[in-house]
């Protein structure tokens, strides 16, 4: 499944020049990102945890655990993406449980990811 | 939402006894299982990434992306889990959305507490 086929059609896209912050780590705001367009890079202090390319989630773990943003994410290209709010997220998980299981899919990728780099 | 109460009633629930491995790392799984009593150590290598009690979730990640397990599960005391397989699993994330978000809030906690370690290194 790629997200931003879901995601085509959306009007209000946030734009993005290379360079320009999407998120810093400690903000508060629940919103997650589908990317549209464009290479973003996912930060942790210097370390880029992940160059995140089309169809990928973004800021997703704010929305799941109420919590600060936890990384860094940074155009690394011009960029495309769909703002997605809480409520839209909810609503996409249920009627949607393609997306439920991409999301979890991504997290656990992540995690396998994070994983291997711990036992280095 | 604690999962263990989702599958209190559970009859093919599964007893491990202290040091009795549920799996090891490279293994191939294809079921998640629910700590419903007792407690789980689960090793990454020597390192006890997380001692895993009552309503915890183990092993979804091979589940969810059909990959080897990744880490070694062990029993600390005696343990009682419920068995979850693939289909039972994409069953409970289409009727149960709960079930889902609490699926994703248990891997974000995960990856937060990874983050966390490789931030201290």
């Amino acid at each position: 499944m790629n997200p931003a086929e879901l995601f085509r059609q959306q009007t209000d896209t946030v734009h993005l020049n290379p360079g320009d912050f999407l998120f810093r780590e400690g903000d508060k705001r629940d919103v997650m990102y589908v990317l549209l367009e464009g290479e973003m890079d996912v930060r942790l202090g210097d370390y880029v945890v992940e160059t995140a390319k089309e169809g990928a989630l973004i800021g997703e773990m704010a929305l799941i655990d109420d919590s600060p943003r936890c990384a860094n994410a940074v155009a690394k290209t011009a960029c495309r993406l769909v703002p997605i709010d809480k409520q839209r997220f909810h609503f996409l998980v249920q009627q949607h449980p393609q997306f439920a299981t991409h999301v979890m899919k991504e997290l656990a990728d992540r995690l396998r990811h994070m994983n291997a780099a711990a036992m280095r | 939402m604690n999962p263990a109460d989702l599958f209190r009633q559970e009859t093919d629930a599964l007893q491990l006894a202290p040091n009795d491995f549920l799996f090891q790392e490279g293994e191939k799984g294809d079921k998640m299982y629910v700590l419903l009593e007792g407690e789980v150590d689960i090793f990454l290598g020597d390192f006890v990434l997380e001692t895993a009690g009552p309503g915890s979730l183990i092993g979804e990640m091979a589940l969810i992306d059909d990959s080897p397990r990744t880490a070694n599960a062990v029993a600390k005391t005696p343990a009682k889990l419920a068995q979850i397989d693939r289909r039972r699993f994409h069953f409970l994330v289409q009727q149960t959305p709960h079930f889902a978000t609490h699926v994703m809030k248990i891997l974000a906690d995960r990856l937060r507490h990874m983050n966390a370690v490789m931030a201290v290194r």
